[in-house]
């Protein structure tokens, strides 16, 4: 349509012929339209980003439904001198404060949780004693003395309703209603300042005080700051064009184009979720540049042309502007329906699609209404542009222009130094991390912040996974076996990372045992129950007869077919909570689900995390996809590859910044940051694509000539996207000034992602021009050659990536327990398939296989590794000799198939990661044992779980030689003692950080030998694991010598010679 | 081989794997997108399909078939119809216009023995220890259409023979017949990666108008069939071989014929025998091989400005070659080799000596995803140098992007000089089904 002019100049003829109608026409379309907006609703939970029928949130609900679990508000009551909690005063303030928030209108009053609200389990001789921890009336120094005792003696209460060091209590109060939470927490913490003392310390916080608190203050500070940000982005309006007369327009074309989006949103029933505060700056951003735009055309001709009419003017502006503004709508829909495709969470694609059809109204309220107001309202000549009365841009058109005639005419070094920037930027790029924890919105010395970290420090945490367990049956889990799976389950869980405490029925039940089987004397970290076919039963009723029936109403339901195992983590972060949740989920799915019993995770922190995965795995596709559609869509109206690609590269270098400066900032990529780069987007397209068709056209008609057409061009366009870029990032970085670090993120990510693509635009735009029509054309060879070194320099930036990318039983002693786990059998040779799966940090799996032969003779340990699994390389083959005697150097051979012939290798270090896996060459060679002259060993106790007694081993290397070598700085190793395996190792690196963790979740007596067939490593510094899963495991007395003959590499490896199918 | 020829082994295969288990079915795809910076131009656009089959017999016994089928729309790789008068009649491949060919690259029966295998149909053998060399890797002739740029194993061709390796005692025996005498396959006239240089146009300088060339092939027989046995054992951790050779030489001679009245340069191979030694070791971070080669008696070319001969001279070789676990994980290989013919008259069209050093330095991040390497070639003699880099990134296990700069630069009458204008960068995206 806008293609020809005269045809643009004929719409906009009929457009503007009837102004007035024009106007009302638009007033009663957006009154309509935003209408709709009283009937929005908010939904700025969490798990309004989780598919409704997502299993995790499935269970959520259940939990929710069945246990009746809702969101905690928590009260930690310390003592200041750090003596111990249990003394008259604190226990009487705990029952002060327990019953004053009880008494709160939101807080579910039987679900108060404290030492004023629990009892002990105890007894003797049979009986079973249910005591209250704080007993009616005055307390004095033997009662909390006797408190004390009982509750040391109660392993679910240590940790969680008092410290480990007795120095702190909690109060936990379940609210009502998660909606007025911050109002609940504002009376709290009224209560916590009037109770506050001397003597006693009181902090508030809990998920529940957190996310209520979050979301009032995020309202209250954004509508607080939003108003000054739009009078910022009217003032700049102003500045461009020095006329009161330039505003309404503008303010009509913005309120007209969000409100109408918002309103149909509303309209449709589409929810106002948290990310959808983004949609209104967007649709400002659009309107703002259009208006700019078509105003900026408008004054100039102004200027140029005093003597024509307002509405031809008018006209004539609408028509110079109406392409490229359709053009960057078309491209930023593009941008925003890429997201939108590419999104699996709902408020994602609501905010995507919904951008998309703001993006369309700022451009209908454009061409269509805005010209009539300039019409009716005939804006006087600006004083801006006086100057282009006598053609003569500008001071700041002149400005800028000279920029970028420096640029074109600079253009190897402007291009050069884009691409050290852009190195620059993608290392910082990738030092983003996907993350989440809802405590950094707020700054360090918030109090909710204080207190939430005070909480975690103290107890064993707030954040919440929980197990629901489902037994088939009614009273199901009144089955002994079912209920010591149960056991076996939370033993497992609390071997896991982060997790301090899971607390279940089983716990209850092992008190219950101890009190009736007078079994005290028992170390209370094992889960002991009852082995009778009605133990359980009779246990639970036992308790009824001394305790309240509904004080297991959280562990277990009222029919005995559901129980919850919680487990407390001391981390809100999903990088650190997600190797637990997924850890768990292995074992839930593979050991412990079955026709009988099934477990399904629940809890803030497994809603959290299938929250993140998502983004994790959408959210780099989206912005992916989206560039790529509008790269497409850019080609497509510019009908040339080459103005496509350049006008794409300022919006890419907009979106690379906003990463870099995340990744260089520490700013998590979560859901609240995730909308950034779709802002970028739609900030930065424009420049790009104006610039682009202003200097096609120029080129055209200056015949190549770079700085004619530069000169040109720039100075109205680059004026009119600099005053644009100004009122954005100006007016943006208003929200700097906020206390929360969610919305100073916002508006300084928003300024970063407005400066940033301008100064690309300017800068790049006019280089890439000007080298185009330069190199290919008519320079000599030895640019050619340079261009050809620059291009690879280019590769080579542009591919480098720099990747951070490691017990003792009673009666052993530290060496003992390592000689018994390097003594385990192995056999004389072995056999094994390794189904091996490698996941990066961003869940993308690749999965091998391999048939690994190994034998161990006098002279040296052979191994042999030949892929079968991918095609891509089957028949890759790995063989070493390990010669024992270390005056010998050891041999290596890799066969490639697509080169044909076997090729020796260097010996690998011992610590050099093995074929892309996390496992070292010594973690492959070594059948996780630990070679005794590589390490000085230490004892770390032993412990029991599942009823196996496991000791607990700890090693440095033995000479920093050896440390280079293995390239771990210690290991701490869980060993069970059955088996002499170790089930779980920790590496630390040389400089004792966090490397990995090697977890072996399966291990099998295979012919007489413990073999581990379930293997796993964690690189905590990579992200990465690697999942070895061992099967066809065979012993064979020997193997044919020809197997580790570097020629047999060639010859492939077949049945005959190990004893099984190929 | 004809398409007919083809069509034959196909039909014949095709039942064949009826017999057996297909152990895998896959067909290779690829699209390599080249271009030239200093003539400004795309100079490749090759789609290449390479479907692939493995039948399993029986444990022992196993057909590997693997096929080729390349088109260039941008065609300077090979101008015009592909030329196919350096292959034998049982290898050529077949011609698909002049877009590209269809050729089979393997297709052999493989019989596992109890210390040893056994090989017969097109297949390729590799006997060289060091990369890109030629000293011993001698039983396969080279596709040179993209010079040394293209991968070892891409660039090789098959050839239709027998293969027999065996372990007898700690001695490590291999036999071939190859009866197949394809020669180097040469870049045509206009040819991209055409070859210059004096020592590739029997003498002509650089700019000589390319003279009419026939090639004159023996047929198939037992005198143009090579043979060839190699011996190798382990002493301790070193390993150690000889080999020697016969065969058709895969470089033609030129001599000068008047074809229909005009002076004609016609390409003609003869025998040439190859003697060779081999080591290889480990020490540390570093491997160690070294090879040479004696080949007494090999035809070269020499040039008058009258005539255009043949003489035999003996030529040694040698090349050294170093793998090194470098320094941040990086593998770095460096190759020396030496070349000299002995007693060489001043009429020799090629330098009597060749010295050229390689070095190859590569890294692979995120876990072998992504892998940065670089390539540079030297020749000593007239210091002219080769510089390529690549970066390729693996995505998921089926598909590969890899873009590439290949530089070249010095005398045009050197080695690797003479392609000083041929600069490319190329993209390529390639994906298994």
């Amino acid at each position: 349509m806008f293609t020809n002019a005269d045809v643009a100049s004929r719409f906009f003829h009929r457009v503007t012929a009837r102004p007035v109608l024009a106007l009302i026409l638009s007033v009663v379309f957006f009154v309509t339209a935003a209408a709709g907006l009283p009937r929005l609703v908010k939904d700025t939970s969490v798990k309004a980003f989780i598919p409704q029928d997502h299993p995790a949130l499935l269970a959520d609900e259940r939990a929710a439904e069945v246990f009746g679990l809702s969101d905690t508000i928590a009260i930690a009551i310390t003592s200041r001198d750090g003596g111990s909690i249990f003394s008259p005063a604190a226990l009487d303030l705990i029952t002060r404060l327990s019953e004053q928030v009880a008494a709160l209108p939101n807080i579910r009053e039987d679900r108060v949780t404290s030492l004023a609200t629990e009892a002990s389990i105890s007894g003797s001789s049979g009986a079973v004693d249910v005591l209250p921890y704080i007993s009616q009336g005055m307390l004095t120094v033997a009662d909390a003395t006797e408190s004390r005792a009982r509750w040391r003696a109660m392993p679910p209460h240590v940790g969680t309703l008092v410290s480990d060091d007795e120095t702190s209590a909690i109060v936990l109060a379940e609210l009502i209603d998660s909606g007025l939470a911050d109002q609940t927490y504002q009376a709290v913490l009224a209560f916590a300042d009037a109770a506050n003392s001397s003597k006693f310390e009181i902090h508030v916080a809990g998920p529940g005080a957190v996310s209520g608190f979050l979301g009032s203050h995020i309202d209250k500070d954004a509508s607080k700051l939003q108003p000054l940000v739009f009078v910022l982005v009217l003032g700049f309006i102003y500045f461009a064009f020095r006329r009161f007369r330039a505003l309404p327009g503008p303010l009509l074309v913005v309120i007209g184009a969000a409100g109408s989006s918002l309103g149909i949103m509303a309209w449709n029933n589409v929810p106002y979720y948290a990310i959808t505060n983004a949609l209104p700056v967007i649709v400002v951003a659009i309107s703002v540049a259009d208006a700019i735009h078509i105003l900026s055309a408008y004054f100039q001709f102004r200027a140029q042309l005093p003597n024509e009419s307002t509405r031809n003017l008018v006209i004539r502006a609408m028509t110079t502007m109406a392409r490229p503004i359709t053009l960057t709508t078309l491209t930023t829909i593009a941008g925003f329906v890429g997201i939108g495709a590419a999104s699996i969470m709902p408020p994602i694609t609501a905010f995507a699609w919904y951008a998309a059809l703001g993006v369309a109204l700022a451009w209908a309220f454009s061409i269509l209404t805005l010209p009539n107001v300039l019409v009716l309202l005939r804006p006087g000549p600006s004083p801006a542009f006086e100057s282009w009365g006598n053609n003569a841009p500008s001071g700041v058109g002149r400005i800028l222009a000279r920029i970028g005639a420096f640029s074109a005419a600079n253009y190897a070094t402007v291009l050069v130094v884009f691409a050290a920037v852009s190195a620059f930027a993608v290392y910082g790029a990738l030092q983003l991390r996907v993350d989440r924890s809802q405590v950094d919105n707020f700054s360090a010395d918030e109090p909710i912040r204080i207190a939430d970290e005070t909480i975690n420090d103290r107890f064993a945490g707030t954040a919440f996974l929980d197990i629901i367990i489902e037994s088939e049956l009614p009273e199901g889990l009144l089955d002994h076996k079912q209920m010591q799976r149960i056991a076996y389950l939370q033993e497992f869980f609390e071997s896991l990372p982060h997790v301090q405490k899971a607390i279940g029925i089983t716990d209850y039940l092992d008190l219950l045992h101890r009190a009736i089987e007078d079994d005290s004397k028992m170390p209370l970290e094992r889960r002991r129950l009852p082995t009778t076919e009605d133990g359980i039963a009779q246990y639970l009723l036992v308790y009824e007869m001394s305790g309240d029936p509904t004080d297991f109403e959280e562990e277990i339901d009222y029919d005995y077919q559901t129980a919850l195992v919680r487990g407390i983590l001391n981390t809100h972060y999903f990088s650190e909570s997600r190797e637990t949740v997924e850890a768990l989920q292995t074992y839930v799915d593979e050991v412990f689900n079955d026709d009988t019993l099934t477990a399904t995770l629940a809890g803030d922190v497994a809603v959290g995390y299938h929250w993140m995965s998502r983004l994790e795995q959408s959210h780099f596709v989206g912005v992916s996809l989206s560039l790529v559609l509008v790269l497409l869509t850019s080609i497509l109206v510019f009908r040339s590859i080459t103005a496509g690609v350049i006008a794409v590269v300022p919006v890419t270098f907009a979106v690379l910044t906003l990463y870099a400066v995340m990744g260089y900032a520490g700013i998590y990529l979560e859901p609240a940051t995730s909308m950034f780069a779709a802002i970028a987007l739609g900030v930065g397209v424009d420049f790009g694509i104006h610039l682009v068709e202003r200097l096609r056209e120029a080129y055209a008609t200056h015949a190549d000539d770079t700085a004619a057409a530069v000169d040109r061009v720039l100075p109205p366009t680059a004026r009119a996207c600099f005053f644009n870029s100004a009122a954005l990032g100006c007016g943006f970085a208003v929200l700097f000034v906020s206390e929360l670090p969610t919305l100073q993120r916002f508006g300084g990510l928003v300024a970063v992602a407005a400066v940033s693509s301008y100064v690309a635009a300017l800068v790049i735009v006019p280089a890439f021009f000007a080298a185009e029509s330069a190199i290919w054309h008519k320079v000599a060879e030895p640019s050619r050659k340079l261009l050809t070194y620059s291009v690879a320099l280019l590769v080579l930036i542009g591919g480098s990536m720099l990747v951070a990318s490691s017990t003792y039983a009673s009666g052993f002693s530290a060496e003992e327990i390592a000689r018994a786990v390097a003594d385990r059998p192995e056999g004389q040779a072995t056999r094994r398939v390794i189904d091996m799966t490698l996941t990066n940090k961003r869940g993308h799996s690749k999965q091998r296989r391999a048939l690994v032969i190994k034998e161990n003779r006098d002279l040296a340990r052979y191994t042999r590794i030949t892929y079968t699994e991918p095609k891509a390389i089957r028949d890759t083959a790995f063989l070493s000799h390990d010669y024992h005697n270390p005056s010998v150097s050891d041999s290596g051979w890799f066969y490639i198939p697509a080169q044909r012939k076997v090729r020796r290798v260097p010996a690998s270090d011992r610590g050099d990661y093995f074929l892309g896996t996390d496992f070292t060459y010594e973690d492959i060679q070594s059948e996780l044992k630990f070679d005794l002259k590589d390490y000085d060993f230490v004892y770390d106790g032993t412990s029991s779980a599942a009823g196996m007694t496991r000791h607990h081993l700890s090693g440095t290397p033995s000479s920093e030689r050896v440390a280079r070598q293995i390239g771990y700085g210690a290991f701490t190793a869980i060993v069970d003692e059955s088996t002499w395996m170790p089930i779980k190792v920790e590496f630390l690196d040389r400089r004792q950080q966090p490397l990995k963790t090697i977890y072996v979740s399966k291990v099998e007596n295979v012919e007489g030998i413990w073999t581990a067939t379930d293997v796993q490593a964690v690189n905590h510094q990579t992200g990465h694991k690697t999942h070895f899963r061992f099967r066809e495991i065979s012993y064979p007395a020997d193997l044919a010598d020809q197997l580790f003959d570097p020629a047999a590499l060639m010859r492939g490896i077949s049945a005959a010679g190990t004893g099984a199918a190929r | 081989m004809s398409k007919y020829a083809i069509a034959a082994l196909l039909m014949f295969v095709g039942p064949m794997t009826l017999a057996g288990e297909i152990r895998d079915l896959s067909v290779e795809t690829r699209i390599d997108y080249g271009y030239g910076p200093e003539p400004g131009e795309s100079m490749q656009g090759i789609l290449q399909l390479a479907p692939s089959l493995r039948v399993e017999f029986s444990p022992q016994l196993r057909l590997v078939a693997e096929g080729r089928i390349r088109l260039d729309v941008e065609d300077q790789l090979e101008p015009g119809r592909t030329r196919t008068d350096t292959y034998s009649g049982l290898s050529r491949p077949a011609v698909i216009g002049d877009l590209g060919t269809a050729e089979i690259r393997d297709a052999y029966i493989e019989r596992s023995l109890d210390s040893g295998v056994m090989r017969i149909g097109k297949q390729q053998l590799v006997w060289g220890k060091l990369d890109g060399l030629k000293v011993l890797d001698v039983l396969n002739p080279q596709d040179l259409r993209e010079f040394v740029l293209n991968e070892f194993g891409e660039s090789r061709i098959s050839l239709w023979s027998a293969y027999l390796d065996v372990t007898l005692g700690s001695w490590r025996t291999e036999l071939a017949v190859i009866p197949d005498n394809t020669g180097h396959a040469i870049p045509a006239p206009g040819a991209w990666f055409e070859l210059t240089a004096p020592r590739y146009r029997y003498g002509a300088a650089v700019g000589d108008p390319t003279p009419r060339i026939a090639t004159h092939r023996h047929s198939i027989g037992s005198a143009t069939s090579a043979y060839a046995l190699r011996l190798s054992r382990q002493f301790g951790s070193v390993e150690a071989g000889a080999m020697a050779y016969s065969g058709v030489d895969f470089e033609p001679l030129g001599r000068l014929v008047i074809a229909n009245g005009e002076p004609v340069v016609e390409r003609y191979y003869e025998r040439r025998e190859v003697f060779g030694l081999h080591i290889e070791n480990s020490f540390g971070p570093v491997a160690l091989r070294a090879e040479a080669a004696f080949q007494p008696d090999r035809y070269f070319n020499t040039r008058t400005p009258v005539a255009l001969a043949a003489s035999p001279l003996d030529q040694y070789t040698a090349g050294l070659g170093l793998d090194i676990d470098g320094p941040w994980q990086t593998f770095i290989n460096i190759q020396l080799l030496y070349d000299k013919v002995h007693d060489a008259p001043p009429t020799l069209i090629r330098p009597d000596e060749d010295r050229l050093v390689t070095v190859f330095a590569s890294r692979s991040f995120s876990y072998e995803s992504v892998r940065i390497s670089a390539r540079y070639y030297r020749s000593q003699q007239l210091n002219d140098e080769m510089v390529s880099l690549a970066v390729e990134f693996r995505l998921g296990d089926a598909t590969e992007i890899r873009l590439a700069a290949d530089s070249f630069s010095g005398n045009a009458t050197g080695l690797l000089g003479q392609f000083s204008d041929k600069d490319r960068i190329t993209l390529r995206l390639t994906h298994t089904f």
